[in-house]
């Protein structure tokens, strides 16, 4: 398998390279590419933002000003938290996620590149949405937390919230297929011998970060998703006047808000991690006690939402268990502390350019901590909530937890992107401005919030005591300015034109650093087979090995894109078959572009036809995987025979269903809170009569779902035996079909939804149900045509097996909405 | 009594009658003290400014559902109202006659116990009362000047209070205000400056929190910067040691010690009591209509709080549109005005003065001018005093500048209206 290190290159950037022309530029769908694209588009919305941060610094420079009116103010700072948070933060993630993961992880690429793809052209065309509002003038002015009934119709009769709520939505969609396509990855798709636990640890902080978002984004677009239902359709969740309640807005926000924190925060304190390491010279200090602090912190940041929401007058004693749940939180945070600070203490530490930043940002965080722990106290939290306080809270937090690791991390992985050299100078001079001016800006105004200023006021009278420290905060914000400037011309700079990079200029013990700099797109010209979690450190002649061939899967002697796939202990699984440029997720983008746009048009009719396309894109797209025939076993490294992935019982595929399993059944226990939480606590509740329709047609809905999942298992025990499926998959395709169609006949029989809370929920509920066999029909229809088009064999069952288990997911996520559909209403 | 009848109130439409007709009334009849301007002290403000915000009060209140864009146009509609409306717009005349000297509050308040909630009767002595200038003067006088009853907050508490903890105080304040606002009185909505018991137990935590804080931020950053600096030996670091102790057990302690002071205090103020004094309000898109209940009367205001000093008082919060939050920053925590729900917050002011109330929930483009008043009287005052300004109306925000010129943005707004108005998507 050895060979000359030029010749595996040349073989592998043959398979690997995108395709020529606009085509191959429209349809790539490598890790590296699609990372850097969204990275850099992450980084043009956080000129927005900043900008429009600078508006509202502008704005509240001094009393009465004259430069912005309220309407016109409200968009902007609604704007600024929007692109900020779900523009430019999340989409960083995933950029340097996608970009960095595979290369770590010791792989050629994620698990699923055109999920990857998608999501980003998800991204892009919801960004769009909302930069096109933005400049028209009609953006969202509610609040980047969209309070109901301030976003609700009566009160914001314009397009405004409209786009919010499926910009928005639609940038979801990625952050989504991210959070899949990551813990598949994680699971899946890692270098011979790396158990969970000989990972890198920036790989757990990104692989808790995604398995947050499974759990974290779907009550956000189930919120979005009844908002916009009430504002266009008129079905009143959220209205009290009928029955509905705005603090179920609320609490379906911030069940996603509070864990948007952490998801924020993980993958820049993995930053931290993986850089205080390289750069204190020796492995970090509580690795063990660092992942159970982070698991325990995923969980705990599910049980804190409503610390923001201790002014709704909740009770006493939930509010207390809140609070105490909030200052949990610490307690993971400050391990992480101990052994960032412990590991400098016991290693030889250099003051690089990264490692200033890391100090920045330690005081900035441990600042906004501090703060954190105050507004987690009830009483003062009462006093300065909704102040400039927890503006100057969350900003200690977010910036100093985010953008700071994020500008230490663009500093450190320069040298490998570029193949150039990061240096001192402007980078420095950058860092003092940026750490001064964010100080001078934030640390003023926690005494501007202490004086009283409440947050999103275009105005203030003078004689408040506001005056000067809001203009000390104005000025620190456009020094903040400059030195965000002056760190973007450093990094263009050494992009372009800094010193070249010698392999040794970095010593890390991580995998990316054994690929050669400005990594080619198969990442590695033969994969690595690790022992430790310092491989570069245990074996500083790695990389040449690998370069020369001397690991799995070497070159492209099949003339197809492969990576390794492993099991959970870091066992050789499979080898995965990883697709080429396609067209395929820019088009199901499109689609579903176009039916997101229609709402917002209000062209009905057209929604309809995006869906029809989104479908057919979809359908097409996956069409494109599996194999006609069996494939032949690969020879991964002398003697060691896999099966490829499309050959393959655990193929990543099963895995990425199970995590679409997580996703909707937080949707369905989104829906089902809202369904409960306005039926137990709304005040003004009494529902008017409904005469549900008889038990019989529940039972019907429930017989045929059931069948379907028995037909679809059949035909799996059948795919095994070596049977034709096609049979009982269309039998499967025709009962959901038919139990879709009772669904839907179960929907229209709500005589007014737009009366009241309740039929609203009833038909939230039908809906819901209607929508999953709906696709569970296409799904077994899906399979039923593969079968009878010879994708399908004993050994490539992958479709059969997951249309089986996702007949049955359906039939409980049916179940339990009928379920709730009929059950008694006090 | 007062708590089983306001206990029997339904939520959310109870108030709702009472602003109703206060929208269907003509702009210039209940006007009140807003009107009024001319014995309004202003400070810094020239004359013009002035106007042009007195002239934007009453158009709020002639539409308080209207969109807040709409208030511009509504002013002009108010310069042509009719001139029979003029008695009431200028009522000092007629104040002085009837203003507070000329007749006894005592003598006012059984008349009203028949005419309970009826707004229209009250208007005309309602417009006379408001005339007494000193009563005037001082409510809208608040926010812009510091109230003259109004002193620094230190002088303000009881010396009861311990002298260790008001010393540290007064010199933590002392430090934060001679760097960042040379301002001689308290400002008015300061937390750090509190007049009342739940406020000034808030503010010693704060500082508590603060001194704890500064003590762990120099412990942490010096830890780090010692670490960069010292010589580097070989010697493992005793691992469980280091993550339990510094990790786990010590944080936790001083957490479970915060935890502890904040239940305590939160317990005291949002805990279920049985108060003397409560008052309901109803906040709207223009701003907060009070009542106050004394004996069998129903008492309102709007945009202005009465309440006794040295006394727990229970507030009923709702909303009837969108939500809002009522927030005397001096006396205390805040608490959401939701629509649909009514929500509980005690306070307790110590000393009789007139505070400044603020809209905390972003609530449209009318958030920043959602400013109140609160007239804190003597404890006996308060019958007397809450009589004489029955039905007074406060401009939301006399001391908020009102935008005379369009935003620099404002061509550019109104093109992609225009384009947008063309592609018929508005």
């Amino acid at each position: 398998m050895t060979g000359t290190a030029l010749a595996l290159h040349r073989q592998l950037a043959a398979v690997w390279g995108a395709g020529p022309g606009w085509r191959g530029w429209l349809g790539a769908v490598n890790h590296g590419v699609v990372g850097r694209r969204f990275m850099l588009v992450a980084a043009l919305f956080f000129l927005v933002g900043g900008v429009l941060g600078l508006l509202i610094r502008a704005q509240l420079a001094g009393p009465d000003t004259h430069f912005l009116n309220a309407p016109a103010y409200a968009q902007v700072f609604t704007m600024h938290g929007t692109v900020m948070m779900f523009l430019f933060a999340i989409p960083m993630i995933e950029g340097f996620t996608l970009w960095i993961l595979p290369k770590i992880l010791g792989a050629r690429d994620l698990a699923f590149p055109r999920l990857s793809a998608f999501g980003f052209w998800c991204y892009v065309f919801g960004g769009l949405i909302l930069l096109t509002a933005l400049l028209a003038g009609v953006a969202p002015d509610t609040g980047w937390f969209m309070y109901t009934p301030l976003a609700s119709r009566p009160y914001s009769p314009g397009i405004n919230a409209d786009v919010w709520l499926i910009g928005v939505t639609f940038v979801e969609v990625s952050a989504v297929a991210f959070a899949i396509e990551v813990v598949v990855t994680v699971l899946k798709v890692r270098a011979q011998g790396m158990a969970l636990m000989k990972m890198p640890l920036l790989a757990w902080y990104l692989w808790i970060t995604a398995a947050m978002m499974l759990v974290g984004f779907p009550p956000l677009i189930m919120g979005s998703v009844l908002l916009e239902v009430e504002r266009a359709l008129g079905l009143p969740f959220f209205d009290p006047a009928r029955g509905g309640d705005p603090l179920l807005w609320q609490h379906l926000f911030w069940m996603f808000g509070h864990p948007e924190v952490y998801i924020i925060f993980f993958p820049a304190a993995g930053i931290i991690s993986t850089l205080i390491a390289a750069y204190a010279g020796r492995p970090i200090i509580g690795y063990g006690w660092i992942v159970g602090a982070l698991i325990a912190q995923a969980f705990l940041s599910f049980g804190l939402w409503v610390h923001h929401m201790f002014a709704t007058g909740l009770p006493h004693l939930s509010l207390t268990l809140f609070s105490a749940a909030s200052l949990l939180v610490v307690l993971p945070t400050a391990v992480q502390i101990v052994a960032w600070i412990a590991t400098l203490w016991a290693g030889r530490p250099r003051l690089t350019l990264p490692m200033w930043y890391i100090f920045g940002f330690l005081f900035i965080f441990v600042t906004g901590g501090l703060t954190g722990v105050m507004v987690a106290l009830i009483p003062f939290n009462l006093q300065v909530h909704d102040t400039h306080f927890v503006v100057a809270h969350l900003h200690y937090v977010l910036v100093g937890g985010f953008v700071f690791p994020v500008i230490a991390g663009l500093y450190h992985w320069l040298p490998l992107a570029s193949g150039r050299t990061a240096e001192r100078g402007l980078g420095l001079f950058g860092f003092w401005l940026l750490f001064l001016g964010f100080n001078l800006t934030f640390m003023v105004m926690h005494l501007t919030g202490l004086l009283g200023m409440p947050r999103r006021v275009y105005t203030y009278a003078p004689g408040l005591g506001w005056d000067i420290p809001n203009l000390v905060s104005s000025m620190g914000a456009f020094v903040m300015g400059i030195g965000f400037a002056a760190v973007l011309v450093d990094l263009l700079l050494q992009w372009r034109w800094g010193p070249h990079a010698p392999r040794t200029a970095i010593s890390a013990p991580t995998l990316e650093w054994a690929l050669p700099r400005r990594p080619p797109p198969y990442n590695l010209a033969s994969l690595p087979a690790v022992t430790g979690r310092e491989p570069l450190w245990d074996n500083p002649r790695l990389p040449l090995a690998l370069a020369r061939g001397q690991g799995l899967l070497a070159g492209a002697p099949r003339g197809a894109m492969e990576t390794l796939g492993v099991s959970v202990d870091g066992r050789a699984e499979q080898v995965l078959l990883l697709p080429g440029p396609s067209l395929a997720p820019i088009l199901a983008a499109g689609a579903l572009g176009i039916f997101f746009l229609s709402i917002l048009a209000g062209l009905y009719w057209l929604t309809a036809l995006g869906a029809v396309a989104t479908i057919v894109c979809v359908w097409r797209w996956m069409w494109q995987t599996g194999a006609r025939q069996d494939p032949p076993l690969v020879e991964a490294a002398p003697g060691l025979l896999l099966a490829p992935s499309s050959a393959h019982p655990d193929a990543p595929a099963r895995l990425a269903l199970w995590g679409w399993f997580v996703v909707d059944a937080t949707f369905l226990a989104s829906l089902a809170f809202g369904t409960l939480f306005l039926r137990i606590t709304t005040p003004a509740w009494a529902p008017p009569a409904i005469a549900l329709p008889p038990l019989e047609g529940a039972a019907a809905i429930l017989v045929a779902a059931l069948a379907a999942a028995l037909l679809a298992s059949l035909a799996r025990h059948r795919v095994e035996r070596g049977g034709s499926a096609a049979g009982p998959l269309l039998g499967a395709a025709v009962a959901s079909g038919a139990a879709t169609a009772g669904l839907v006949a179960l929907l229209l029989s709500v005589p007014r939804p737009d009366l009241h809370a309740h039929p609203a929920t009833l038909v939230a509920l039908a809906g819901f149900a209607a929508l999953h066999m709906g696709l569970a029909t296409i799904a077994s229809a899906y399979a039923h045509a593969r079968a009878r088009g010879g994708f399908v064999s004993a050994r490539r069952r992958i479709d059969v097996a997951n249309t089986a288990e996702l007949q049955w997911w359906t039939l409980l996520v049916v179940a339990a909405c009928v379920l709730l559909f009929w059950w008694p209403v006090g | 009594m007062l708590e089983h009848q306001l206990a029997a109130i339904p939520a959310g439409d109870a108030y709702e009658h009472q602003p109703a007709k206060r929208q269907g009334s003509a702009p210039g009849q209940d006007d009140g003290i807003a009107m009024d301007h001319p014995q309004a002290p202003v400070g810094g403000q020239d004359a013009h400014q002035h106007e042009t915000r007195s002239a934007m009060g009453p158009g709020f209140r002639a539409a308080p559902n209207a969109r807040p864009g709409q208030k511009f146009r509504k002013t002009d509609e108010r310069c042509d109202q009719p001139h029979e409306e003029a008695p009431a717009r200028h009522p000092e005349t007629k104040a002085h006659e009837k203003g507070i000297g000329g007749q006894p509050p005592e003598d006012v308040s059984p008349q009203r116990t028949d005419r309970k909630g009826d707004w229209e009767g009250h208007r005309h002595d309602v417009q006379g009362v408001i005339g007494d200038r000193n009563l005037r003067a001082q409510i809208l006088g608040v926010g812009v000047l510091a109230f003259p009853v109004e002193r620094h907050g230190e002088q303000t508490a009881p010396p009861s209070r311990g002298s260790g903890r008001a010393r540290l105080r007064r010199a933590a304040a002392l430090m934060l205000l001679t760097a960042a606002t040379p301002l001689r009185a308290a400002p008015p909505l300061s937390t750090l400056h509190p007049a009342g018991d739940a406020a000034a137990d808030t503010a010693l935590l704060w500082w508590v929190l603060l001194a704890v804080s500064a003590l762990i931020l120099i412990f942490v950053i010096g830890a780090a910067i010692l670490a960069m600096r010292r010589s580097p030996s070989d010697a493992p670091l005793p691992e469980r040691l280091i993550f339990g102790g510094l990790g786990l057990a010590i944080p936790s302690l001083i957490l479970a010690g915060l935890l502890g002071a904040a239940i305590v205090l939160g317990a005291r103020w949002l805990g279920p009591r049985d108060d003397e004094v409560r008052v309901a309000l109803v906040a709207d898109l223009n701003g907060w209509t009070a009542r106050h209940r004394r004996g069998a009367d129903e008492l309102f205001t709007r945009n202005l709080v009465v309440i006794p000093a040295g006394q727990r008082i229970e507030f009923l919060v709702t909303s009837q549109d969108v939500i809002h939050s009522f927030w005397i920053p001096r006396l205390g925590g805040k608490v959401d005005a939701i629509p649909g729900r009514t929500n509980r917050i005690r306070l307790h002011a110590r000393e009789p003065g007139l505070l400044l109330g603020q809209c905390a929930e972003y609530c449209g483009p009318n958030h920043a001018h959602m400013q109140f008043r609160v007239l804190v009287t003597g404890p006996d005052d308060w019958g007397p005093t809450l009589a004489r300004l029955e039905g007074a109306t406060v401009d939301a925000d006399p001391g908020v500048f009102t935008p005379r010129d369009p935003p620099a943005i404002a061509p550019l707004m109104a093109a992609a209206a225009r384009l947008l108005d063309r592609l018929g998507m508005r």
